[in-house]
């Protein structure tokens, strides 16, 4: 029986479900839904076949739906074990595209998702376009599946979605391993400055309360990292009363934090103190054991970086000393033998992804534009691309990505005059700011 | 007196005695109503009964109720152990499907829906959406059956499952994808 469905999701019945939310987000992302207007009627993806990796949430089937309206083939898994919204997935694989995701997923099971995902094409055939969020399933087919950048109808490109697939990326290309031309989606102005930012100053305290239900008003609150996510994060707790300190190891971003009026500290300086601990430094370790041992009965740990890596979860779960209880999915408590509790969202996995639905609709509309672009570039335009080589998404199309969000908002723009435009040395239309212009 | 007369040895019988001078029914024990209600035979024509009868009767009755009570008694004996065994395998179910729950399993399990289950090297066991047959990076080892989740919390081996019930869940897909159209409310 199972074995002819061509796709894998925890409850197929919840599709009705899925489709009502995702009628909702659509009038929440005008960028994906301008695009479809706008490109639909010349089908620039067709012909193409999209294997995507990215959160399978609401806003991401509207992105798949706007590959598909397209005119691409797509197939698709979720990049984090715990990220997939079930009733999404359900709805999207209710079309008869082939996803391959649920929530609280094993990492065996995840990996079994990426290969399945490579054969659930019409035909058997493989992709021709990856769009990745975090590098797992680039890294996967070029370990296991490098025959597909070569033949006829060859993998023509990859577009990235986040920080930390970006990093992956260009260590590959450093070290000549990186096979085809690769855009990354993060660095567009209207992505990591929106999407990172924005995003996760919204759904990081959604996650948050979700979970726990904590007060945040008069806690003390700790985030590691002060990038756009650790701005973001930091933001919202403190909006609503927490006092926020900030650890860091960049100087530039230290100051930034201590002029927002944060308190820089260390790990150690705070470890005793806090009571809620966000990582967001897209690095590893940076809650170890010495931390955990040091905080406070009941305080709150989670993590809103990619990976599971910045909080030392395996200590905790092989420590003999230290008993586990889970409270609900996605909340633990690990309770010390002295009797101290300390409690642990979604497993040190991304907190507002694994306790919540991930960022609102319109932020990721910004975002999922950018990979829609992207994709486009990368099919259409494919020779002017090198293989091996890491681009962002040229300013033109950055700006044309926040002009379609405008409008929902009621943004009125102002035009440039022509001696405006004459003293600036930029045309009416842009683009705007030269490339290294910071925002 | 004549033995005939001895209400307590043998049944009295009714003699025609020309020389009686006492009124019959001014002997002491004897029977004195009319014939037709009396307790032995007042007449040749009728068909012998007597006391000993009575004792085969009783002897009968015994045997017959000491059979019967024996069959229904071997009846609730063996009701008893079926139950017991009824008992022993429900308390049985009970443990493999609570033992089942205790399965490591990180997201929500749905009643109805089929689940796989996997047991580690280390004993520990898991869920999983991929069933033996569906692994592409080859099975991980210790497959340890398949089962449904039934609205009781229980779980059913999929060998167990009736071919009709697969049949109505792939109609409950269906209905929930939205391909059959619902039927409007009044």
């Amino acid at each position: 029986m199972s074995n002819e469905q061509n796709y894998k999701v925890k409850d197929i019945s919840l599709a009705a479900w899925g489709r009502k939310e995702i009628s909702i987000a659509e009038s929440e992302m005008p960028g994906l839904m301008g695009i479809r207007k706008e490109y639909g009627p010349s089908q620039p993806l067709k012909g193409a076949r999209v294997a995507g990796c990215l959160h399978m949430t609401t806003q991401t089937a509207v992105l798949i739906e706007t590959l598909t309206a397209l005119g691409a083939e797509v197939t698709w898994t979720s990049c984090n074990i715990f990220s997939t919204v079930d009733h999404a997935a359900a709805a999207i694989a209710a079309t008869g595209v082939p996803v391959f995701a649920w929530k609280g997923m094993t990492e065996k099971e995840y990996e079994e998702c990426l290969e399945s995902q490579i054969y659930a094409f019409k035909g058997g055939k493989g992709p021709n376009l990856i769009l990745d969020d975090g590098g797992d399933l680039t890294v996967w087919i070029h370990q296991k599946h490098a025959k597909l950048f070569e033949g006829a109808d060859p993998i023509r490109g990859l577009s990235e979605e986040t920080t930390t697939g970006v990093h992956r990326l260009y260590e590959m290309a450093k070290a000549g391993s990186l096979k085809v031309p690769a855009i990354n989606v993060n660095d567009s102005v209207t992505k990591s400055k929106f999407d990172n930012l924005y995003g996760c100053r919204e759904s990081l305290g959604d996650g948050l309360k979700r979970a726990t239900g904590v007060m945040f008003a008069g806690k003390t609150a700790v985030v590691a990292g002060y990038g756009d996510v650790g701005k973001g994060s930091s933001q919202a707790l403190r909006a609503l009363g927490a006092r926020v300190m900030v650890t860091e190891v960049d100087p530039i971003c230290a100051l930034q934090a201590a002029m927002e009026g944060y308190q820089v500290v260390t790990m150690e300086d705070a470890a005793p103190i806090a009571d809620i601990f966000v990582t967001a430094t897209g690095c590893n370790s940076v809650i170890r054991s010495e931390h955990l041992r040091a905080m406070k009965d009941q305080a709150i740990v989670c993590n809103i970086g990619h990976f599971d890596t910045e909080i030392d979860v395996a200590w905790l779960e092989k420590n003999p000393e230290i008993k586990e209880v889970n409270v609900k999915p996605q909340v633990d408590q690990f309770i010390f033998p002295d009797g101290k509790r300390i409690t642990l969202l979604a497993r040190g996995r991304l907190v507002n992804l694994g306790c919540a639905e991930g960022h609102p609709s319109f932020v990721m509309s910004s975002s999922f534009s950018n990979q829609t672009l992207a994709q486009i570039e990368l099919w259409q335009n494919a020779t002017q691309y090198k293989a091996g080589q890491v681009y962002v998404l040229p300013k033109k199309l950055d700006e044309k990505v926040a002009s379609f969000h405008l409008g929902k908002l009621g943004v009125k723009l102002t035009t440039l005059l022509p001696e405006q435009s004459s003293y600036l040395g930029v045309a009416p239309e842009g683009p705007f700011k030269p490339d290294h212009y910071r925002y | 007196m004549t033995s005939d007369d001895d209400p307590f040895e043998g049944p009295p019988t009714v003699r025609e005695d020309p020389n009686a001078k006492a009124p019959r029914d001014l002997v002491v024990g004897r029977y004195q109503g009319p014939s037709s209600a009396a307790p032995y035979p007042l007449s040749r024509m009728a068909p012998a009964f007597d006391l000993v009868d009575v004792a085969k009767e009783i002897r009968n009755a015994d045997r017959t109720i000491a059979t019967m009570t024996t069959g229904k008694l071997r009846l609730l004996a063996e009701q008893m152990r079926a139950l017991q065994e009824k008992a022993r395998s429900l308390l049985e179910k009970a443990h493999v499907d609570a033992q089942l729950h205790r399965a490591k399993c990180n997201f929500q399990k749905t009643p109805g829906q089929i689940y796989h289950v996997y047991e580690n090297e280390d004993f520990t066991r898991w869920f999983s959406l991929f069933g033996p047959h569906e692994w592409r990076t080859g099975a991980p080892h210790g497959y340890v059956g398949s089962f449904r989740l039934e609205y009781d919390q229980s779980f059913t081996r999929l060998e167990d499952i009736p071919a009709e019930d697969i049949d109505a869940e792939a109609l409950q897909r269906l209905l929930g994808m939205g391909l059959v159209p619902e039927i409007p409310s009044e």
